[in-house]
């Protein structure tokens, strides 16, 4: 839920990353975090186990002036993809004004891509909110794995049962490619819907915008 | 799901109130959150650059005790106390989604914390209150605001 401080001319908004255990969300802001410049970001926090796994949430505080005379504070996070840890999950994406649901493209885990998408739409409706009513794009991860899925194949099964299909990103985050581009169009995707809500004036072109960034990649 | 605006009014109103019971309390550092780990208003020493991030984790960590409270059969634990050798974390829960975090020094007792919050927790409740319920639009009728044509919000550093 977005919240505008006035008086600081700030505009506070939560962007989530989701997906199966090891799909590359924790890489996704790591890579992040290496490739904007220190004047845009903040520290960046993982709460993890021993293991390298993420026990509660990764943090990453952004900071862009893209808004007109405000600065526009992103806040990404990342949930655990662990089954055991859906209290997590459910903590993390309260409030939540954007979702990058990262796909891992490899054929063995197409079963646990589905059950997180599910999981997620079930999350949501825990808060009384569904896909519809907040801005998300699918990224189809570990592209460069010999053993990975069509992209029409995953997009059939992430995006075919959706009135709206979400739009979808190929990614290696682990070398960075594709990375930055989603995290571009999710806060454009985000910044779209709260002037959306927000103003009285439409904002002709950024639809146009997001679909031009969504195809170059 | 629309969001929520504070008005300059408002803040410079919980700002004094936060200035106020952070001189009362002693503490080196206070915040005002809500449990998403927006930051309201805060009172922090300058330069402190992790703001942000204690903020978030503030309100992770507060929210997760949620869970703890309702496997004991609570609704929720209205405020903790974590304590260190020269400095502790005293976080309260104000008007049901909001936090006060406060970092204190080895002269303030968490029961001085809890007795300074609890008198200042009605005047920030009412501002909380008459807060959570203005969109942008109530706060700030004729603001307009306008995306950069063609620039990405972020840019590969060089």
């Amino acid at each position: 839920m977005s919240f505008v401080s006035l008086s600081k001319r700030e505009i506070n908004l939560k962007i989530v990353y989701y997906g199966p255990p090891l799909c590359g969300k924790t890489t996704n802001l790591e890579q992040i975090h290496n490739a904007v410049p220190n004047d845009v970001k903040g520290q960046m926090t993982m709460l993890s186990t021993r293991q390298d796994r993420t026990l509660y949430f990764d943090f990453l505080p952004l900071r862009s002036d893209v808004i007109k005379g405000f600065v526009s504070r992103f806040q990404l996070y990342t949930v655990p993809g662990q089954t055991i840890y859906n209290h997590t999950r459910k903590i993390v994406l309260t409030g939540v004004d954007g979702i990058v649901f990262v796909a891992d493209s490899q054929w063995e885990v197409m079963e646990q891509n589905a059950e997180s998408f599910q999981n997620l739409q079930e999350n949501l409706a825990s808060f009384s909110r569904n896909l519809n009513q907040v801005p998300y794009l699918l990224q189809f991860n570990k592209r460069d794995l010999p053993n990975v899925a069509p992209v029409e194949y995953m997009d059939f099964l992430l995006n075919s049962q959706r009135e709206e299909r979400a739009a979808h990103l190929e990614a290696v985050a682990a070398s960075g490619k594709g990375v930055l581009e989603t995290l571009n169009i999710i806060c454009k995707m985000v910044l779209a819907r709260f002037i959306e809500e927000n103003s009285m004036t439409a904002t002709p072109g950024v639809g146009d915008d997001i679909a031009v960034a969504t195809k170059g990649v | 799901m629309p969001g929520y605006a504070l008005s300059e009014d408002q803040h410079q109103a919980l700002k004094k109130i936060l200035v106020q019971l952070s001189t009362d309390m002693k503490a080196p550092g206070l915040l005002l959150s809500d449990y998403g780990g927006n930051i309201l208003v805060e009172v922090m020493p300058a330069g402190d650059d992790n703001v942000e991030t204690l903020a978030a984790l503030a309100a992770g960590s507060f929210v997760a005790t949620r869970e703890l409270a309702a496997l004991i059969g609570e609704k929720e634990f209205r405020w903790i106390f974590h304590m260190g050798t020269k400095t502790s974390i005293y976080i309260q829960c104000i008007a049901s989604h909001y936090l006060i975090f406060a970092v204190l020094g080895h002269r303030t007792t968490q029961g001085l914390a809890k007795l300074y919050v609890e008198k200042t927790s009605a005047q920030l409740e009412r501002i909380l209150l008459k807060a959570e319920k203005q969109s942008v639009a109530s706060a700030a009728p004729r603001q307009v605001f306008k995306m950069e044509q063609g620039s990405d919000p972020f840019k590969r550093a060089r």
